[in-house]
């Protein structure tokens, strides 16, 4: 296991470095102080106290000899007080000087006093002896010869017990103030290398805690920027290190999850390319700026088109179909999807065979619900254009073949009715009139049905051009005067004005011609039928309205598929629930719509709506 | 008497038509395909011609054209009477030279007025 020195220990450590010069230095100005002291304690204590002391020696000395004066003038008593008074004072001066002897000279100077004072007390009980024997002359040579001098000895040496002292006082002060000076100096130079080195060692140990930081931070900032490949290399055993480590496992697994991430992305792509590529339409995607994204490969053989060259680019450049594109914007535009009308239909030549597409739009939405995408395909509706033309030919053929039978029936029919071939009794009449009236209906059926096929099979060729809705509505109403006039049926025409419409004015007709027959066999004496138009916004509604006897509702939406009668619908050889079919078939051909309102016993309301004019 | 040619495959439209134009005094003959049609129109000359366009052998325009372009048939009156009833159809029929398109169903009192009408009977 390697040593590990932690962020910690490494801060601790630089403390720990400073804390050290500081206990050092602490120590040196300690030692400058104990050696001041030291200086000052020879001053103030040992020297002082000599200093006072040879000067109190020397006042009782000075005071003793005044005593011997006074003594040998007799006055004896007083005398001998005095002295004996300041023998204590100088006894007591002398040892306090002797308990602080700090000099080598001192010792010497404090004996010899000890032994020369003794010698002056004897002296002076010499005197006394004198005195006691009453010679003062004696006495007065005495103390001149004898004492006087050994007082000046004793006085002498007690002066230079004095003067060592100041010496050794001044020797003291001057060694403390260099001391002290020293002491400066020192502390002086010590701070400073204290300071630079407590200086170097904060930038060194913030430098070794910032580098890896700063390091670190540089990689996390490439690696938030995407680059998963970069790796944080720091080699440090401390916290920062272990930072590092975990980051990196860190980043090592967001490439994992992100590898599996885009393998799923691949996988879907994938999917859905196979999934629009197996579609056997064509198929075609856009984004929301009409670009080309994904072209299947049957709208590549239908476009002639490799997927390669177009991507990317606008789709009017590559498909010059405005249908399809028209799909597209509407989609982009309103978010829904689009279907192809029956009559909305691409027609195009490949193969040297006719091709017929029906376009589908579908959006496709982001998170926000915003169209990005536009899903085009378009289904190959030949095979049902094919089924269809059959039906019409078929529904064609058919019709031709019933026209020659019928023409005989009817023919056969008209002259036995004519009595050409003979006369005929009232029975066989009223048995001819029947089959006359159905032969009838037949022939009109066979036309009806002619009619729905041509028009469901997109033959019909609408005539268009600007039309007065009073112009239709005369030519409507015209053949049904008559019929309306003898039912007792008020059929009215609404004052539309000069209002026009852009339509087929014969198809037209014959729409209201049929909602007006349809009417008149379901009103009977008294009701009425209205005839109306008014503009609403870009459209044209016109209306059939009667008061007869309404359609159930569950037939009102069914009346417009083929064959369907309403049930109340009595005069069954009348109609052939053909009529509104076609009404329908030419009113969306016209990009219209038709609808009725109806209710029971209160009349029906068919209205379809029109272009206005261009 | 007015000669009349009718060319006509039905058996039925034939027994009818046969028999109206006969009361009606008319004198009629009858060929089922264009081919005779064409023949017996040549020959016989009639004043008038029922002519339908589903024929065997010959269509019906094809039968007007030929006849039209024979001067012993240029100004023989000729009524096409045909289930087709498309405009393309009567359109192709007038342009052909037929003086009157019908289409069936026909009732036998509108035929002989077409006929009277033609043959300036009325």
């Amino acid at each position: 296991m390697k040593k590990k020195f932690s962020l910690k220990h490494k801060i601790l450590l630089g403390y720990m470095a400073i804390t050290l010069i500081l206990i050092v230095l602490a120590g040196w100005a300690i030692y400058n102080f104990m050696s001041l002291d030291e200086s000052i304690h020879d001053i103030m204590v040992e020297n002082y106290q000599s200093v006072i002391a040879s000067e109190g020696m020397m006042e009782a000395l000075e005071r003793q000899d005044s005593a011997e004066l006074i003594f040998i003038f007799g006055q004896q008593e007083e005398a001998l007080e005095i002295f004996q008074k300041n023998q204590i004072e100088f006894m007591k001066h002398l040892s306090r000087a002797e308990d602080n002897i700090t000099i080598e000279e001192e010792n010497q100077i404090i004996s010899n006093l000890n032994k020369d004072y003794q010698t002056y007390l004897d002296k002076f009980i010499q005197l006394r002896d004198l005195a006691n024997e009453g010679n003062i002359e004696e006495m007065q040579n005495y103390y001149l010869t004898d004492i006087m001098p050994h007082f000046q000895k004793i006085k002498n040496e007690t002066r230079d017990l004095l003067t060592v002292n100041q010496e050794h006082m001044r020797e003291a002060q001057s060694k403390a103030n260099s001391r002290a000076t020293q002491a400066i100096y020192s502390s002086i130079i010590f701070s400073v290398i204290a300071i630079i080195l407590a200086i170097t060692l904060g930038i060194y140990i913030s430098n070794k805690i910032l580098k890896p930081i700063n390091s670190l931070t540089e990689t996390i900032k490439e690696i938030a920027g995407g680059n998963l490949e970069k790796k944080i290399n720091i080699t440090t055993k401390d916290e920062i290190g272990e930072l590092a480590e975990e980051f990196n496992s860190m980043t090592e697994r967001l490439k994992e999850y992100e590898q599996i991430n885009i393998s799923k992305l691949i996988d879907e792509k994938n999917k859905s390319e196979g999934i629009v590529k197996s579609i056997s339409n064509p198929l075609i995607v856009t984004d929301d700026e009409n670009r080309i994204l994904l072209i299947n490969p049957e709208a590549e053989k239908l476009f002639n088109l490799r997927e390669k060259d177009v991507s990317g680019t606008h789709f009017l450049e590559i498909i010059k179909e405005e249908k399809i594109f028209d799909s597209i914007t509407e989609t982009l535009e309103t978010g829904k999807e689009q279907k192809g009308q029956k009559n909305d239909v691409l027609e195009f030549t490949y193969n040297n065979k006719e091709h017929y597409y029906r376009i589908t739009t579908n959006p496709v939405k982001d998170k926000k619900g915003e169209t990005n995408l536009v899903v085009t395909i378009l289904e190959d509706i030949t095979h049902l254009k094919e089924v269809d033309q059959m039906k019409s030919e078929f529904v064609s053929m058919v019709s031709h073949e019933f026209r020659t039978p019928l023409t005989s029936m009817n023919m056969s029919i008209n002259m036995l009715l004519e009595e050409n071939t003979g006369e005929i009794n009232e029975d066989q009449k009223e048995l001819l009139e029947v089959a006359k009236d159905d032969t009838e209906h037949l022939n009109n059926l066979v036309d009806d049905l002619l009619d729905l096929s041509k028009i469901e099979s997109g033959k019909i060729d609408l005539d268009f051009e600007n039309v007065k809705v009073e112009e239709i509505f005369n030519s409507s109403i015209n053949p049904f005067e008559n019929k309306a006039s003898d039912k007792n049926i008020d059929l009215i025409q609404k004052d539309v004005g000069d209002l026009k419409v852009y339509a087929d004015l014969n198809k037209i007709t014959w729409v209201i011609t049929n909602l007006i027959g349809n009417a008149l066999r379901y009103t009977t004496e008294g009701d009425k039928i209205v005839l109306d138009a008014n503009k609403k916004g870009h459209k044209v509604y016109i209306s059939v309205a009667d008061t007869g006897e309404g359609i159930p509702k569950e037939y009102q939406h069914k009346i417009f598929e083929k064959f369907v009668r309403a049930g109340t619908d009595q005069d069954e050889s009348s109609g052939t629930g053909l009529g509104l079919p076609i009404a329908k078939e030419i009113v969306e051909a016209h990009g219209g719509r038709i609808w009725v309102k109806s209710k029971e016993g209160e009349g029906s309301k068919f209205t379809f709506t029109l272009k206005l004019p261009k | 008497m007015n000669k009349v040619l009718l060319i006509e495959d039905n058996k039925n439209i034939i027994k009818v038509i046969s028999m109206l134009l006969t009361d009606e005094g008319f004198d009629l003959k009858v060929e089922k395909d264009g081919v005779n049609g064409v023949e017996t129109a040549l020959e016989w000359e009639p004043d008038l011609i029922l002519l339908d366009i589903k024929l065997p052998k010959m269509n019906g325009f094809l039968v007007c054209e030929t006849l039209r372009d024979n001067e012993k048939t240029v100004d023989t009156k000729i009524i096409i009477v045909s289930a087709k009833a498309e405009e393309e159809d009567i359109q192709r029929g007038f342009e052909l030279g037929a003086d009157e398109y019908m289409t069936k169903p026909i009732n036998p009192d509108e035929l002989l007025e077409v006929i009277n009408k033609h043959l300036k009977l009325l």
